[in-house]
């Protein structure tokens, strides 16, 4: 999981690190590793995440 | 996939339920490296073995024997119980199989077989799948190969987050090319998992 | 709920073909005929053979009387089946049957007579591994067809489906009483002439005799050769049924069918001629065949646009939605048909077109909104049209008694999406209506559509509820209605109240249309919600020819107008089937469109074509220059129609509220209409960024990234903070997933 983007709290003033973050849909839970701040774990997804695995995944969901 | 929808947990309540006696003797048709086998042994004190036709050698692979599982290298009616985790639809003579797990299971043994399914349209894949089959026809062979149907459990629901997991660890494309079959392909078939737990019948 | 599944049961898919209800054998001619199309002569002629028994015989003696129920017989000529079938045997790799191994049954048979139906029957029970003996009285088997066809060919066309199987033929022996025969069963053919043992037919039974145990058929009890052949076949079945379960007493199957004419779309084409004058070649019989329509009820398939798209009728669809609705332990969790259930336009041309009235649109309505009650219908497919129309009924909406203290008798409803789609034509409606109607109020609101495709059954009854108090407050006026949708809504859950169409007005005043149309040539598209109002139908023709055009009929118009795609809001579901549907709807002519629904325009602008809604025909717009206003746009279009209309027509100001210093490219504007992402929502994601603090800051690009859950998507905006308050809006996203963050939200 790399990010181009060096993405950095507001509100901590801290750096992103990957950290493992949980997901819903319809009932099922995932998990996937994202940059995170380290101190209050704001996330970050990126658009190229949301458009290719996470629709991907919402369609099999739907389509269960 | 690692683990059969369910995991080692589903496997375990599914043993439970059946109140097999200590030391019973159960084998595991299509047992990979034997991870099973040995969790059966270990935790349930079972006189557990796997059969791989083509067993993997992970270094571990203790009560493993390479055999098929046509022929069984066991003497009639001397297991409690024989499970078949994602093999069922591997074997290329289903119906030799269940002669052989008849042969094989005491007269009331339990015969566990775990498989993917088709809720949509059946197929026949290359890959490490094979036959997806519709659920009645797989209630239908174990029937017709003398075993009475005792419980099926839908496991469809654990396939599916196991499978939404796989896009998101981005291993979705190695398991289509895996189990040679599309996205598109895999639609059709609408795959379901179910574990069918059955009773050999007398006579 | 089981209102369909008890309806579906008439539906004529799986009704025998004419031909088939006509054929002495019951011959499945769309099965025999449709191997033939593909030129499998040789499994052809098998389907043949295993129907008819003696194919050389049934294909020379047969009267056809398939031929007088044909369709095709006024549309170039009936399938010349019987040559058909001839050129089955003569192209099959062989005319010997398959061999199969199977063990002998242990029940022993006698037919009394070895003419051909008692030759029939024994070859039928024989192929089954019955032990049969037949027993002729004279010398030779065939009787009274051997005075018909040359005796040798006879013998040979015999002798050919036994080539596999072994029966006892006693011949020259006359049976005299059936007393001395001691057998399981007994098949009596002795042809016109022969004895009837005193026997009499049990009407209950097929080929049944008073007597248990005995059959009888053929000429014996008056039918002629094919048929007799036929009794032969069908005897052999009851016989073996009577074996079986030991009763005499079961009707043969029912040959007739359900299936009727109109359910048949002819395809005219002159029956081939076969170039030898006797029989078909290879490629004569492919092109005859290919002739026969295979006759079946397809109706909703070929016109609903949901049944063609994914090759389902009514059958597969109820049993999809059965398994969705009530998982049984066969199918699990199956959740099979939920993205079918949102794909339907419910534009009714199902029921329209089929001729038992079967509504499957209204059966997939039903499933959907039980399918909601449960939670497991995915919210994404409904949630945006939802929010839409709740945006609709609060923030946007009006209720306005007429202007002036004038007595209300008329409450003008235009619908919520002709004001999104373009606020002028709702004021110059309102204006021309309080000209010549002043006692015309006024209602902004949504009528509760989209709330029905949803299934959202809480939201829809409010929604109609609240209607209805407003309508009885006003001292329940006639509705005027611009669109045909809110119309079909209002009749079907508020039928109490009258009304009539905005356009019948500008006839009746004689109103001259401002745009003149100077001959050119256009079409009406009706829209699907008009499919029952032929007034509004011939209003708009009437109008759109006082305009000055030219009016070019479509195929698909009146009652059988199509939906644009807008309905049901099934492009969420399903975005390439919407595709599919909206490139069909703009491709049936060159022409421009007229229509009276705002959704059929904008989504047909919307792919390119050019359509005038015709208030802007009447009202003289020039459309020309006309950019579609995307879903933000569609918002903003009612706040301000609100605002214009309280300050026009009742000299009420209201604060404009909506004037956000907001800046976005017009290509990212095009972007988040495409994924419908409101610009307000993304200014609410920002608005939480910036006083939570919640927000991730980009030094490179100098931007802040943050996301906020409304409703239930997740949206993510990307933004930079310019001088002066202004925001500028760099990118939108949005997911269904939701981010489980804890101690948040």
């Amino acid at each position: 999981m790399s990010d181009p983007k060096k993405l950095i709290c507001h509100r901590c003033n801290r750096e992103l690190e990957l950290r493992k973050v949980d997901f819903s849909y319809l009932g099922h839970t995932f998990y996937t590793d994202l940059p995170c701040c380290p101190e209050c774990g704001l996330v970050h997804i990126s658009e190229e995440l949301v458009r290719n695995r996470i629709a991907e995944v919402e369609m099999q969901l739907e389509d269960k | 996939m690692k683990t059969h929808p369910g995991g080692i947990e589903g496997t375990d309540r599914a043993i439970t339920r059946c109140t097999l006696p200590p030391h019973a003797l159960v084998l595991d048709l299509g047992c990979g490296t034997g991870s099973t086998v040995r969790h059966l042994r270990h935790t349930h004190g079972f006189h557990a073995w796997g059969i791989d036709s083509d067993p993997v050698r992970d270094g571990e692979s203790g009560g493993v024997i390479h055999a098929r599982a046509e022929q069984l290298p066991f003497a009639g009616a001397c297991a409690d119980a024989v499970l078949m985790e994602c093999s069922f639809s591997l074997m290329q003579h289903p119906g030799a199989v269940l002669d052989e797990c008849r042969r094989v299971l005491k007269p009331d043994g339990i015969l566990i077989v775990s498989d993917m399914i088709a809720r949509g349209e059946p197929a026949r894949l290359n890959g490490c799948l094979g036959r997806i089959e519709r659920q009645e026809t797989v209630l239908t062979r174990l029937e017709r190969g003398g075993f009475s149907i005792e419980d099926v459990e839908d496991l469809t629901e654990d396939l599916i987050r196991q499978w939404g997991q796989m896009i998101l660890d981005r291993n979705a494309e190695r398991f289509y090319r895996e189990i040679g079959a599309d996205a598109a392909m895999l639609r059709r078939i609408r795959c379901g998992y179910c574990r069918i737990t059955s009773r050999r019948r007398h006579a | 709920m089981a209102f369909l599944h008890e309806l579906v049961v008439d539906c004529l898919q799986f009704e025998r073909a004419f031909c088939t209800a006509a054929c002495p054998f019951c011959l499945d001619i769309r099965d025999f005929v449709g191997k033939l199309q593909q030129g499998r002569f040789n499994i052809a002629y098998k389907t043949y053979q295993q129907t008819v028994g003696f194919p050389g015989i049934v294909s020379t003696l047969c009267p056809e009387p398939c031929r007088l129920v044909c369709p095709m017989k006024d549309a170039g000529g009936a399938i010349s089946l019987r040559l058909l079938e001839r050129a089955s045997m003569d192209f099959a790799r062989t005319r010997i049957p398959d061999q199969f191994n199977m063990p002998w049954k242990p029940r022993r048979i006698a037919v009394v007579g070895g003419g051909i139906s008692g030759l029939a029957c024994a070859l039928r029970l024989a192929t089954r591994k019955y032990r049969v003996t037949v027993f002729e009285r004279s010398d030779r088997i065939g009787g009274h067809l051997n005075g018909l066809i040359d005796p040798d060919l006879l013998r040979e066309e015999i002798d050919r489906p036994f080539t596999h199987e072994t029966y006892e033929l006693k011949l020259n022996t006359d049976i005299l009483s059936l007393d001395s025969l001691d057998w399981d069963a007994v098949y009596v053919a002795t042809g016109s002439d022969g004895p009837d043992f005193g026997l009499a037919l049990n009407p209950d039974g097929a080929f049944a005799t008073n007597c248990p145990g005995i059959f009888m058929g053929g000429s014996r009890i008056g039918h002629d050769t094919v048929r007799a052949i036929a009794d032969g076949l069908n005897a052999a079945n009851a016989i073996e049924r009577y074996l079986k379960i030991g009763s005499m007493n079961q009707p043969d199957e029912p040959q007739g069918t359900r299936l009727i004419p109109e359910a048949i779309r002819i395809i005219p084409g002159e029956a081939i001629q076969p170039g030898n004058g006797g029989t078909f070649s290879k490629d004569e019989a492919i092109l005859e065949a290919k002739r026969c329509l295979r006759c079946t009820c397809d109706k909703c398939n070929f016109h609903s646009p949901l049944m063609s798209y994914f090759s389902k009728f009514p059958k597969r669809i109820t049993e999809e939605v059965e398994v969705t609705l009530k998982p049984s332990s066969l199918d699990g969790h199956a959740t099979l048909a939920t993205r079918l259930m949102s794909t339907c336009m419910h534009c009714g041309l199902c029921k329209q077109v089929c001729p038992v009235d079967i509504d499957t649109g209204e059966f997939l309505l039903a499933s959907h909104r039980a399918m909601r009650e449960t939670g497991k219908m995915p919210w994404a497919f409904h949630e945006f049209f939802l929010r839409d129309m709740a945006f609709s009924n609060h923030d946007a909406a009006l209720i306005q008694p007429p202007p002036k203290h004038t007595p209300c008798d008329r409450l003008f409803f235009p619908g919520c999406q002709l004001g999104a789609s373009d606020p002028d034509l709702v004021i110059e409606s309102y204006r021309f209506l309080l000209k010549y109607h002043p006692g015309t109020a006024l209602m902004l609101q949504c009528c509760g559509a989209p709330a029905d495709w949803g299934g959202d059954d809480p939201m829809h009854r409010a929604a109609i509820g609240s209607i209805r108090t407003a309508w009885e407050g006003l001292g329940r006026p006639t509705l005027i209605f611009a669109c045909p949708m809110c119309r079909q809504m209002f009749a079907k859950y508020l039928p109490e109240i009258p009304d009539e169409f905005l356009y019948g007005l500008f006839e009746a005043e004689g109103i001259t249309p401002g745009i003149r149309g100077g001959g050119g040539t256009v079409s009406v598209y009706d829209p699907c919600a008009s499919r029952h109002e032929p007034h509004v139908q011939e209003t708009i023709r009437n109008l759109a020819r006082k305009a000055g055009f030219r009016l070019e009929p479509l195929f698909m118009e009146r009652t059988m107008a199509e939906c644009c795609s807008y309905g049901g809001h099934v492009a969420i579901a399903h975005p390439p089937y919407a595709e599919h549907a909206i490139r069909k709807r703009i491709g049936q002519n060159d022409h421009p469109y007229i229509t009276y629904c705002s959704n059929c325009r904008d989504i047909f602008e919307k792919s390119g074509k050019r359509t005038y809604h015709i208030l802007d025909v009447m009202f003289g717009r020039d459309v020309s220059g006309r950019v579609q206003p995307t879903v933000s746009e569609r918002q903003t279009n009612r706040m301000h129609l609100k605002h214009r209309l309280l300050r026009d027509f009742w000299d009420v100001e209201t604060m404009n509220a909506f004037e956000t210093p907001l800046f976005l490219s017009d290509e990212l504007k095009r972007k988040l209409d495409r994924d419908r992402i409101l610009e307000s929502d993304l200014k609410t994601v920002i608005d939480d960024c910036e006083t939570t603090g919640r927000k991730l800051f980009d030094p490179v690009l100098n931007t802040f990234t943050g996301h906020k859950r409304i409703g239930n998507m997740t949206y993510w905006v990307e933004y930079r903070l310019k001088p002066g308050g202004a925001i500028e809006i760099v990118n939108g996203y949005c997911h269904r997933m939701r981010i489980e963050e804890p101690g948040h939200e």
